[in-house]
């Protein structure tokens, strides 16, 4: 059975985790595991779970910050979607565009 | 192509047990794949795009062949991995999801990293994949830190970071977390391979690998979620406090740099090459089902043997296989879940331990065996040992089965190796599944 990584993943940005949750847990991109209740992706469907997002920073010899990181809001998600899968709409409305520099890549990213 | 072991003809008559029960044999370390073949009334050669017919296997996996070499399989190729430093086969790999968190790993020309009192030069000789220059980290002729560090991010609890380079002309490293992650610490003396300043939130272990090449692998103990700097110092005094390893350079001297990789878990996974950004590496997938094999399955009874091994470590479980027609409930699982082998069932949302058999070494292949009927009374044996036997509804193999995992749980895998795993339609007898585990 031939497949395909999407080289097009999707960036979502989420006031909080458990708004996150709430959307999730009501997609069909998930499955509630009945042993620890926890709603997981579905087949071929890849999810990281970035959170906050922090960016840079300098610190000295000692570890102490000479720059603190920036911190991006919100709690952010990566979907990577395999095949015929697609994003479900309810989660549209979650999409950022894809960032110049993205905090985390798939590897199907990599000179896509 | 190698010859099948004799191991799987131990009944009197010579006849081999997959053919006198029908199965399915993947032979990976002779990498030759069979299966019984009613009609004919023998084992067939398949090719290997047949028999694992449904797969997900992402890009940008590396893995170490046969002369040393680090290579990167395409998508969807399966990776059969040696050893790098013994040359032995290991068979085909199965990995969950991993990450490199280290943005830059192999081009530290790169303004990500920042050089401290030092630079990097290009000299010749070889590097991991066959390329004929490998980058220098050279100390500058002034008195300070010489160093090289990057920033990273989203490390975990427990991290695990690898770093390969080569002595020229400076043989003392001290690596060192800080920011935001737990400022640690450890001297490593590459050289003589010890390790100084160790503690117990950072260990390290140094080996050889073909080349003459140093894999550095350290275990940190951090601040979840953190982002921070991980740095290499060159150091003279193998007992330099932590960022204490100024000294004066000489304008020469300094160290190989092949590689750098991080992973916010506490298992050391295969190398991933990023190029400017974390990269992950999603869960592979290896399902046996579908319409090639009809005559594989029996509802009623089966056995499966699995020879394999997992690099996860205490307490991580490590799931040689799933089987069940769906991926829902009514699934049964054999794992390694250290330090015993257990063999659980899910049944209508719960999960129960249906036996277990202790002492699983982590790292070196095991033999292992599950034979069940429809009605319960199963039987399992690993390495010799034969588990007590249990009874109750049995998830039989009647459509699909999950090789080195579960399906859609990045964190269930067996995240190691497997070098043979065989299927047959019949329960086997204790005597023989103790058998086979044993040869």
């Amino acid at each position: 059975m031939t497949h395909t990584y999407r080289t097009d993943p999707h960036y979502l940005h989420f006031h909080d985790r458990a708004a996150w949750l709430e959307s999730w847990s009501a997609c069909e991109l998930s499955r509630l595991d009945e042993e620890t209740g926890v709603y997981l992706p579905i087949y071929r469907c890849h999810v990281v779970e970035v959170g906050e997002i922090q960016k840079g920073g300098e610190w000295d010899e000692e570890g102490l910050e000479i720059v603190a990181p920036e911190i991006l809001p919100g709690y952010h998600v990566n979907i990577l979607l395999e095949n015929e899968l697609v994003l479900p709409a309810a989660l549209e409305q979650y999409l950022l565009p894809k960032p110049d520099q993205p905090h985390m890549i798939w590897s199907c990213e990599q000179g896509a | 192509m190698g010859a099948f072991k004799p191991i799987w003809t131990p009944v009197d008559s010579g006849e081999s047990i997959i053919e006198a029960f029908g199965g399915l044999d993947l032979d990976y370390i002779n990498e030759r794949y069979r299966i019984y073949d009613p009609a004919l009334g023998r084992l067939v050669e398949k090719p290997w795009t047949d028999i694992v017919n449904n797969r997900s296997l992402p890009a940008g996996r590396t893995y170490w062949d046969q002369n040393g070499v680090l290579q990167t399989a395409a998508a969807d190729a399966p990776v059969i991995e040696y050893d790098p430093v013994t040359g032995v086969k290991l068979g085909n790999r199965i990995w969950g999801e991993y990450r490199n968190i280290v943005p830059q790993s192999e081009d530290f020309s790169d303004t990500s990293w920042i050089k401290g009192d030092a630079s990097i030069a290009t000299v010749p000789g070889t590097g991991l994949s066959g390329q004929a220059t490998v980058q220098k980290l050279v100390e500058n002729p002034s008195s300070n830190r010489h160093r090289l560090a990057i920033n990273i991010i989203t490390v975990g609890t427990q991290s695990t970071f690898r770093l390969i380079v080569k002595p020229d002309g400076r043989e003392l490293i001290q690596i060192t977390f800080s920011g935001n992650i737990t400022n640690n610490h450890i001297n490593i003396n590459l050289s003589t391979k010890t390790v100084t300043a160790a503690s117990a939130t950072i260990q390290a272990v140094v080996r050889t690998l073909p080349v003459g090449v140093l894999e550095v692998l350290i275990t940190t103990v951090n601040s979840s979620g953190a982002s921070g700097e991980f740095s290499v110092d060159m150091i003279t005094n193998p007992l330099a406090g932590r960022g204490l390893g100024a000294y004066t350079g000489n304008g020469s001297s300094g160290l190989l740099l092949y590689l750098a990789q991080g992973s916010p878990n506490s298992i050391a996974p295969p190398y991933a090459k990023t190029t400017g950004a974390p990269v992950i590496i999603p869960a592979e997938t290896q399902i046996i089902d579908g319409q090639n094999f009809l005559d594989l399955w029996n509802g009623a009874e089966g056995s499966i043997y699995a020879h394999a091994k997992t690099d996860a470590p205490d307490p991580v479980a490590a799931y040689i296989f799933e089987i069940g027609s769906t991926d829902g409930n009514n699934r049964r699982f054999f794992l390694f879940d250290d330090p015993a082998t257990a063999l659980l069932g899910s049944v209508s949302g719960g999960q129960v331990l249906i036996t277990s058999m202790t002492g699983q070494p982590v790292g070196v292949p095991s033999k292992l065996t599950y034979s069940f009927v429809r009605s319960g009374n199963a039987k399992a044996s690993r390495d010799g040992v034969l588990s007590p036997q249990f009874s109750g509804a049995s998830p039989s193999i009647e459509s699909r089965m999950v090789i080195g995992g579960r399906t859609s749980n990045p964190t269930q895998y067996l995240n190691g190796h497997i070098r043979r795993l065989i299927i047959l339609r019949k329960a086997l007898p204790a005597s023989l599944l103790q058998r086979i585990t044993s040869l």
